[in-house]
């Protein structure tokens, strides 16, 4: 169906929920915040990565809507195609509500905050549910519709990202996580999933021997997502976790395959609805991934696809892995539970930050007021016993920036004797990471000792930096004087 | 986590494979041609071990 033939989205009207398109309607009309792409691209040519690759190494971040895609069968997609949405801090603010002047150290804190603030669903019919304004089934329910994107030259193929929704058997709390779906058919796809909570789903589905039903819900407004990003314990209904972020309750409807025994997003853009089947493996990857490297060629379960079902004016939304928003993402919520987790034990903490140099991922750097020593090496336990998945935390004191890398590595270079300050925890679990780097953890300590007479960082006094306007008593510049 | 490089019999690219696909009787897929092949066929296989 050519894309003049999809019924156009009509405004927001009143009675339905956020939606992704009311968010880009904030930014669309700034350049440096949304560009559009309208000549046809092939998503599984490295078009659309190729785009998003030159911009980053201009260091520019907008979100790039491509208005002509070809789907998987290289017809013209009826979706166009939203990208880089999460790709700065700042946007990431916005999303949730707050100032885009919030995007620095409190952001993370702001999130921690968000999670506690749970907005419980409500359920609307399916007439009141933009995202079943189309629904196809059987045959018509075909994955290669979508315009799927190939970001890298080792993935296996197009890749579906965005998020899998799942409950565990004879439970009612939804949880949402990142995954990636590789369409081997327009019905039939494999799916890796690393999260622990939609691992241990699929076991516990597998352990009964029943399908497990699932949804992948492609595109919705930033605040969702943001708000399904956060840790939270096993139980946790995420759709409520999710209302916390959007500032209001997230609107759910009974699904096409399941009705009412499955809930999901009425103002999401597109969802496919499916079941994994207990057992059943497939082969899937390579994939380009967060650490800037390939995930290797795995075993993966098998997701059948029931029903596609999208919004008049869908858009398809994808994320450019291994970068800015992948990072971001996950970083600022992170931050904000690490901050929270920390604090709540210690009570000295500043800030904390996940650089994009450990991938937002591996490495924490923390900086907490100091009164003794070990309460360095006391935060950084915290941590690691909060997300397991971090390799190395550097601890540092209140006056560094610890998002300034220049600072941290500053304090790491001067404050660190290696054989005092450096920790090496070894077999913390099982190594999960090819590099080797997925057993063991890294302590660096690089607050200023205490224990011993130390020399302190140089300072211009603060009173003289108050008396001196620059632009007061530098000389206008006169090009070409000497 | 275990990793081994094979290399495409048919267009001679190389590409990364988790270790339990190594014997467990099924075909690799080659992300570059779509060739579909036993580890034992590879036209090449890296799987040192180090240490």
């Amino acid at each position: 169906m050519p894309k003049s033939e999809q019924p156009q989205r009509k405004a927001h009207s009143k009675g339905e929920g956020k939606s992704l398109s009311d968010y880009l309607d904030l930014i669309r009309d700034d350049p440096a915040e949304f560009r559009t792409v309208s000549r046809t691209v092939n998503p599984l040519n490295f078009d659309v990565t190729a785009v998003l690759k030159h911009l980053d190494l201009n260091k520019e971040y907008p979100t790039v809507q491509f208005d002509n895609p070809l789907n998987m069968h290289g017809e013209p997609s009826i979706f166009p195609i939203v990208t880089n949405l999460w790709a700065t801090r700042e946007r990431c603010a916005e999303a949730i509500g707050l100032p885009r002047s919030k995007a620095g150290g409190e952001l993370g804190a702001l999130f921690a905050n968000h999670v506690a603030k749970k907005r419980e669903p409500v359920i609307v019919s399916n007439d009141r549910a933009p995202v079943h304004a189309n629904v196809l089934q059987g045959k018509q329910a075909d994955m290669w519709m979508l315009p799927v994107v190939r970001h890298y030259e080792m993935d296996l193929g197009g890749v579906i990202l965005m998020g899998l929704i799942g409950h565990a058997p004879g439970e009612d709390f939804y949880n949402c996580t990142f995954v990636k779906t590789f369409p081997e058919t327009g019905q039939r796809g494999g799916l890796t999933i690393h999260s622990a909570h939609m691992s241990r789903m699929t076991r516990l589905w597998k352990n009964r021997g029943e399908r497990f039903p699932v949804i992948n819900v492609l595109g919705h407004h930033p605040a969702f997502w943001l708000g399904t990003l956060n840790s939270t314990p096993w139980g946790d209904n995420e759709y409520a976790t999710a209302g916390a972020f959007m500032g209001e309750p997230v609107r759910l409807t009974p699904s096409v395959t399941w009705g009412k025994d499955f809930l999901v997003p009425a103002d999401a853009e597109i969802i496919i609805e499916g079941e994994i089947g207990p057992g059943e493996r497939m082969v899937v990857d390579p994939f380009g991934e967060i650490s800037g490297q390939y995930q290797p060629q795995q075993f993966a379960p098998v997701m059948e696809v029931t029903a596609i079902t999208y919004r008049n004016g869908a858009l398809y939304q994808d994320i450019f892995s291994g970068h800015r928003e992948h990072m971001l993402m996950a970083s600022v919520p992170r931050e904000g539970s690490i901050f929270n987790h920390v604090q709540e034990r210690l009570g000295n903490v500043v800030a904390v930050h996940l650089p994009y140099s450990g991938c937002a991922r591996f490495t924490a750097y923390i900086s907490i007021k100091k009164t003794g020593e070990g309460q360095a090496k006391q935060a950084a336990i915290q941590a690691f016993a909060h997300v397991p998945n971090l390799h190395v935390v550097v601890i540092v004191d209140e006056d560094i920036d610890v998002f300034n890398e220049e600072d941290v590595l500053w304090a790491v270079n001067t404050y660190v004797d290696p054989d005092r300050d450096i920790d090496l925890i070894k077999n913390v679990r099982p190594p999960s990471d090819p590099r080797g780097i997925g057993s063991s953890r890294v302590i660096f300590d690089a607050t200023r000792p205490t224990h011993v007479p130390f020399p302190t960082r140089l300072r211009v006094p603060p009173d003289a930096l108050a008396r001196v306007k620059l632009d007061e008593w530098l000389d206008k510049a006169v090009k070409g004087k000497k | 986590m275990r990793v081994f490089w094979s290399t495409c019999p048919k267009c001679l690219k190389a590409f990364v494979v988790e270790w339990e696909l190594r014997h467990a009787g099924v075909k690799l897929i080659c992300p570059f041609c779509g060739n579909r092949h036993l580890p034992d066929e590879s036209a090449e296989l890296d799987e040192r071990q180090g240490g």
